[in-house]
C-alpha cells in the first residue's frame, strides 16, 4: 500500500524522530519520490523539528553568583527590617488587646446581668376561650403554640394546666 | 562533598557550600528556565530565584530523590509561575495600551515574517518560531515536552520531576507532538 499525503502529515515527527517502522518506511519513500509537495514539507519539517531537540546553546551571564548574592542581602535587610516592625507592632498590641479584652468582658457582663423581668414572655390571655393562665409562657411558646399536634405530650401537658384553672 | 553534606552545610547557611550547590547545578537551572520562559534576562532572575528557595529550603529535603531532581521541580514550577504572572501583567498591559485593537488575539505565529522561505531559514526567525510553537502548548504538555526534548531527561525521571505517573508523561509528551506537528504544518504550508 502506498502512503497518501495525510498519511504523510501525520507521520511527521515519527519521520523526523527517525522512529517510523521499517515497512511504512518504504510505502513512505514510494510516496516521497512522486509527491514533490510532500517531499518539501518533510525537509523543512525535520530541519525545524531537529532544532527544537537541540534547543539554544545559551549560558547564564558571569555576573550571576554577584547578582545572586545581592539579591540574597537585599532580602535578609527587608527579612530584619520586617522583624522590627513586627516586633515594635507586637509590643503596641498586647497592651491594647488586653485593654480592650477587659472593656469587653465588663460591657457583657453588664448586659446579662441587666435582662428585663418581663422581657420575652408574654401571657396567654384571650387565645384559648376561658384560659387565664398566670404563668408567663415564653414567646417562642406562645407563637407555635396552636401548632401542637393533637395528643401529643406537649399537648396534653398544656390541656391540662387549661382545664385545672377552669 | 556528597549532596547530603551539600545540602546539610547550606542548612546551616554556609555560604562556601552554597556557592559550590550554584556552580554545580547553575546550568541545569537556567537552561529549563530559559527553555521554559524563552527570555535571558527572565530566565536568569528567575534561576536566581530558584537558587534563593534552595537557600531558604534546603532544611526541608527528604532525601526521598536525587537532589537533581529536587532542583529541577523547584525550576519548573517557578518558570511556570513566572509565566502565569507574566500573561496576566502582559494581558493587563494590552487591554490599557490598546482598547479595541483585535491584533492581541491573533495567532501565536502573527509576530514572524513568513513570507519567504529563506526568511524562515534565517536563525533568528527559526528561533522564534520553535519559541512561538512551544508557547502555544498547554504548560504542562510544555514542561513535559521541555525536560524531554531539551533536557534530555528520561519519562521516569520526568514522572519525579513533576510528581505524575509515567503515563501521564508518556501521555502529555505524546500530545505535545501531535499539537506541535500540527502547528508546525499549518505555518509551514503557509510559506
Ligand atoms: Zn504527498
Amino acid at each position: 500500500m502506498v502512503m497518501d499525503c495525510i498519511a504523510v502529515e501525520k507521520s511527521l515527527v515519527a519521520i523526523a524522530e527517525n522512529s517510523i517502522p521499517e515497512r511504512r518506511l518504504k510505502e513512505l519513500r514510494l510516496h516521497l519520490e512522486s509527491c514533490s509537495n510532500c517531499s518539501l514539507l518533510v525537509k523543512r519539517f525535520t530541519k525545524i523539528w531537529q532544532k527544537i531537540g537541540r534547543g539554544e546553546q545559551i549560558e547564564p551571564s558571569s555576573s550571576f553568583w554577584i547578582e545572586l548574592q545581592q539579591k540574597m542581602s537585599a532580602r535578609e535587610e527587608r527579612k530584619f527590617w520586617l522583624a522590627d516592625v513586627f516586633i515594635g507592632a507586637r509590643r503596641l498590641f498586647r497592651p491594647a488587646a488586653l485593654v480592650f479584652t477587659l472593656i469587653a468582658g465588663i460591657f457583657a457582663g453588664y448586659q446579662i446581668g441587666n435582662v428585663p423581668q418581663d422581657s420575652g414572655t408574654a401571657r396567654i390571655e384571650g387565645k384559648i376561650s376561658g384560659a387565664n393562665l398566670e404563668e408567663p409562657i415564653s414567646a417562642p411558646y406562645f407563637e407555635s403554640f396552636e401548632d401542637y399536634p393533637k395528643g401529643s405530650v406537649t399537648d396534653f401537658y398544656l390541656s391540662s394546666k387549661i382545664d385545672k384553672k377552669e | 562533598m556528597n549532596d547530603q553534606e551539600l545540602l546539610q552545610k547550606i542548612t546551616a547557611k554556609d555560604q562556601n557550600a552554597f556557592k559550590e550547590l550554584v556552580d554545580r547545578f547553575q546550568s541545569l537551572v537556567f537552561h529549563t528556565c530559559f527553555n521554559l520562559i524563552g527570555n535571558r534576562e527572565h530566565a536568569e532572575d528567575v534561576a536566581q530565584e530558584v537558587f534563593l528557595q534552595i537557600y531558604k529550603t534546603a532544611k526541608k529535603f527528604r532525601h526521598e530523590c536525587k537532589l537533581s531532581t529536587w532542583i529541577y521541580r523547584i525550576s519548573v514550577n517557578r518558570a511556570l509561575n513566572f509565566i502565569r504572572d507574566n500573561r496576566k501583567f502582559r494581558w493587563l498591559q494590552s487591554i490599557d495600551s490598546f482598547p479595541g485593537d483585535e491584533t492581541r488575539i491573533t495567532p501565536a505565529f502573527s509576530s514572524l515574517n513568513l513570507n519567504s522561505h529563506d526568511a524562515l531559514m534565517r536563525e533568528n526567525e527559526r528561533k522564534e518560531l520553535i519559541r512561538s510553537l512551544l508557547d502555544s502548548l498547554p504548560e504542562k504538555q510544555k514542561a513535559a515536552f521541555i525536560l524531554h526534548k531539551m533536557s534530555g531527561l528520561s519519562y521516569q525521571e520526568i514522572a519525579e520531576v513533576l510528581e505524575v505517573s509515567l503515563s501521564t508523561v508518556e501521555a502529555r509528551i505524546h500530545r505535545a507532538k501531535i499539537n506541535l506537528q500540527k502547528a508546525l504544518i499549518s505555518c509551514l504550508k503557509k510559506i
